[in-house]
């Protein structure tokens, strides 16, 4: 019951019992934390909510919407639009490939740029360079680069291994491969975590691997990726939710095509938003892929117990 | 469609002629006829060199009425698409800022590709352009939705307004009324007919067809010789493709589709009927050029669009608009082209799509009556006619629209795009749903018969199944 009575207690009851210095802490806290707070509120909380409402409406945004219960969702699990299961069986796809390869590679990337080379700087900024590209100028460049005809990956691929390359982005079978070969590009973002991670493993303890006999691949299994694993889980963690995410690269250089073969699941959200002005259906798919996200996040963290640890943490059984 | 044939040279004479005189009574546009002043005119006059009557342009001087200046200027708010319309549009703004001093015009180029999300978010969200550009497809739509102002108060208040207004083509006005009432000036209309590159054509030994009884010797067969003989290739690779067969409806199937007497929905818009015989019959033929390798892939046509492909010379035939018959005069510079109809299937027809688009003003709008003197004045002789002598698109009114076919403008065959005017059908559109939610899954069949050969058949009873479900509100 006390910690019911302490529940209880009002906001006026809190403020009394603190100290001025407290109260003083406090107010500075509220007010410098306040813009994020009024833009989480008006800018997130309550499109979220609106749009929760939403979904389960008929809206064509310039007719007052109508309320329609869960047909909006029945109509996505009957089948009735089946672009939006299959928008998440495409999605689903993307991310299965292109984040464990986004991690490999971006992990390769910054074990080679914490070596102690001289000039090393200069080829950190090239590889983080691309991160900072826009994705609209990088989605046009990557046409160009996938073209079947004039493209330079086929010209790679015929000079050097005399392989015809496909039509990439107009082949069905293609077009996801294409997207997850471009998404390798902006690999630098994950590999700057990564490098900021390597560099504060302590060195003595590869030291003291080193005087137990442990050779270089060794000490990377047992030393590094332990010690690097709660950035690991960082960079999963944001590689799903982008992976699930992805946009702009379908929209500027697909759009969702050949036919749907490329629709992720927020391109034909939008596409019903805003290109077809149902917004109440949008905002039911929007909801399923928050759902999805949440879930495929869920697990994530709850199977990094076994795997993630912390420097000084105390492992429990 | 009823236009009017094409016209003879002293009709386009009597038309230049009117065009100096329907300056002066444009001007009159807005209601406070107060100020006479002073502005610039081009107008086409009849010279005779050298016992050749030829038509030159003359800059005058006019002295006109215009509406004295208000106390306080208004902004009105023009949005629109179409940059290749830019110096047409600039030249109607200019001339308008002489008519009406105290309206500030403020003119907002939109791509094709945002137009549509951008207007509809603007309209939700309470931020309408006062006035823009619908076509008919988005009209039905967003007339019934009640967001657009009424016009037929204002028509009717003036008998020069009302006069105005009746000289436009009168598909045009009844594509543009709701419920009895204008709800949007007819601005230009167009029509589709196919480009060929004249050089391509005396390369593979071929002349045009002949023009007797409106080129009816051009049907599907001869289009298809002149197709393969305007095809090259090297090895595998073609260097040279005789048609362009994109996937597209307006400037593609739709109009093989009609010309064989196919149809795309039902008369009362209740159920897609393009997997009927006569449609797949068309389809075949229409999708024959990309399976028979005549007309280029979408990998071909992602490298460069199917104009750029026209432009420079890599295709013999290519569906085009009036709209872009201007750009092409500009950008086609090594060869010369002409225009040819649609080929006449074996039904004997040969019919394009038409469509058009008018000057409209949002009912949210609190500048009404300043945004009714812009779109009035464009409606006018004097604003519709810039459209017409600037080589841009087919302006809506009889007496402005032969400007468009003035001579003095190439290729050789322009006024086919008038003379289809009598074989042409609506664009076919439906307020609800939109007609973008069901033309989706045309495109989408059509990109798998293009790209991975499935049948025609097939693809458009797939296609029947989706769409009379989004017909028939069973689709969210």
């Amino acid at each position: 019951m006390a910690s019911a009575g302490l529940t209880r207690r009002t906001f006026r009851d809190r403020w009394q019992a603190m100290s001025s210095g407290e109260r003083r802490e406090n107010f500075w806290g509220w007010l410098l934390a306040s813009p994020w707070i009024i833009g989480f509120v008006g800018f997130t909380m309550v499109p979220m909510v609106a749009s929760l409402y939403l979904s389960m409406t008929n809206w064509d945004i310039l007719t007052s919407p109508t309320f329609t219960g869960l047909k909006n969702y029945a109509f996505i699990f009957t089948r009735g639009d089946p672009v939006v299961l299959h928008s998440f069986v495409i999605t689903t796809y993307y991310s299965v490939v292109s984040v464990p390869l986004r991690l490999v590679l971006g992990l390769a990337i910054a074990l080679l740029m914490n070596q102690s080379v001289r000039g090393i700087f200069v080829f950190r900024s090239i590889y983080y360079l691309p991160a900072v590209l826009s994705g609209v100028a990088v989605a046009m460049m990557w046409r160009w680069i996938f073209n079947s005809e004039f493209g330079l990956l086929n010209y790679v691929l015929w000079a050097l291994f005399k392989i015809q390359g496909p039509a990439w982005l107009v082949q069905r079978q293609w077009v996801i491969p294409s997207l997850i070969i471009m998404s390798l590009w902006d690999v630098g973002s994950a590999m700057l975590i990564y490098l900021a991670g390597l560099q504060g493993i302590p060195t003595d303890l590869y030291e003291a691997a080193t005087v137990d006999g442990a050779g270089s691949w060794k000490k990377f299994w047992k030393v590094t990726l332990p010690m690097i694993s709660p950035v690991l889980f960082f960079n999963l963690v944001n590689g799903v939710i982008g992976a699930l995410q992805t946009f702009t690269q379908a929209f500027i250089l697909t759009e969702g095509g050949p036919n749907n073969a490329s629709m992720f699941t927020l391109l034909y959200m939008y596409l019903n938003a805003f290109r077809w002005f149902r917004m109440g259906f949008a905002s039911a798919i929007a909801w399923l892929l928050f759902i999805y996200i949440m879930i495929l996040t869920a697990i994530v963290f709850r199977s990094s117990v076994g795997w993630v640890h912390y420097e000084g943490e105390l492992r429990k059984g | 469609m009823a236009f009017g044939k094409s016209f003879s040279r002293r009709q386009f004479l009597t038309t230049a002629a009117m065009a100096a005189g329907g300056t002066l009574l444009a001007a009159c546009q807005p209601k406070v006829v107060e100020v006479e002043k002073v502005v610039t005119q081009i107008v086409k006059e009849e010279v005779i060199v050298e016992g050749t009557p030829q038509i030159v342009e003359k800059i005058v001087e006019k002295v006109v009425e215009v509406a004295a200046p208000a106390e306080k200027a208004v902004d009105v708010r023009y949005m629109w698409w179409g940059s290749e319309q830019q110096r047409a549009i600039d030249m109607q703004l200019e001339l308008f800022k002489d008519l009406a001093p105290n309206i500030n015009m403020n003119s907002e180029l939109v791509p094709w590709a945002q137009y549509w999300d951008k207007l509809w978010t603007a309209l939700a969200g309470g931020d309408a352009p006062d006035t823009f550009w619908l076509n008919m497809s988005n009209f039905a739509s967003l007339v019934a939705k009640d967001t657009l102002m009424n016009l037929q108060p204002l028509l009717d208040a003036e008998e020069k307004l009302k006069n105005d207004w009746e000289l436009n083509f009168d598909s045009l006005k009844a594509a543009y009324k709701f419920e009895g009432d204008a709800y949007s000036w007819p601005r230009d209309y167009d029509t589709i007919t196919l480009a060929v590159n004249m050089s391509l054509l005396e390369e593979a030994g071929l002349s045009l067809p002949d023009s007797a009884n409106d080129f009816s010797a051009w049907d599907w067969v001869m289009c298809k010789e002149y197709a393969t003989a305007m095809t090259k290739k090297e090895g595998d690779r073609t260097t040279q493709y005789g048609m362009v067969a994109s996937n597209t409806s307006q400037t593609g199937w739709f109009n093989w589709v009609y010309s064989n007497g196919g149809t795309v929905l039902n008369e009362d818009k209740t159920e897609f009927t393009m997997n009927e015989a006569p449609a797949v019959e068309a389809l075949r033929e229409y999708t024959s050029y990309r399976r028979e390798g005549m007309a280029p892939g979408s990998e071909a046509l992602q490298t460069m669009g199917e104009s750029d492909q026209f432009v420079t010379g890599r295709v013999g035939l290519m569906h085009i608009g009036s709209w872009n018959v201007g750009t092409l005069n500009e950008q086609v510079v090594d060869f010369e082209w002409d225009a040819l109809p649609i080929p006449y299937a074996p039904t004997g027809n040969s019919i394009c799509m038409i469509h058009g688009l008018g000057n409209t003003i949002a009912k949210s709008t609190k500048v009404a009556e300043a945004a009714f003197t812009w779109v009035s004045y464009l409606g006018s002789f004097a604003g519709s006619g810039v459209l017409g002598n600037s080589d841009t698109v087919i302006p809506s009114r009889a007496d402005t629209a032969p400007l468009w076919f003035s001579p003095q403008f190439k290729p050789d065959n322009r006024d086919l795009f008038l003379t289809w005017t009598d074989k042409s059908m609506f664009y076919p559109n439906t307020a609800e749903p939109t007609s973008a939610q069901w033309n989706k899954f045309i495109t989408d069949e059509m990109t798998l018969v293009l790209e991975e050969g499935k049948d025609v058949q097939q693809a458009m009873d797939d296609a029947k199944k989706s769409i009379d479900d989004v017909l028939a509100g069973r689709a969210v």
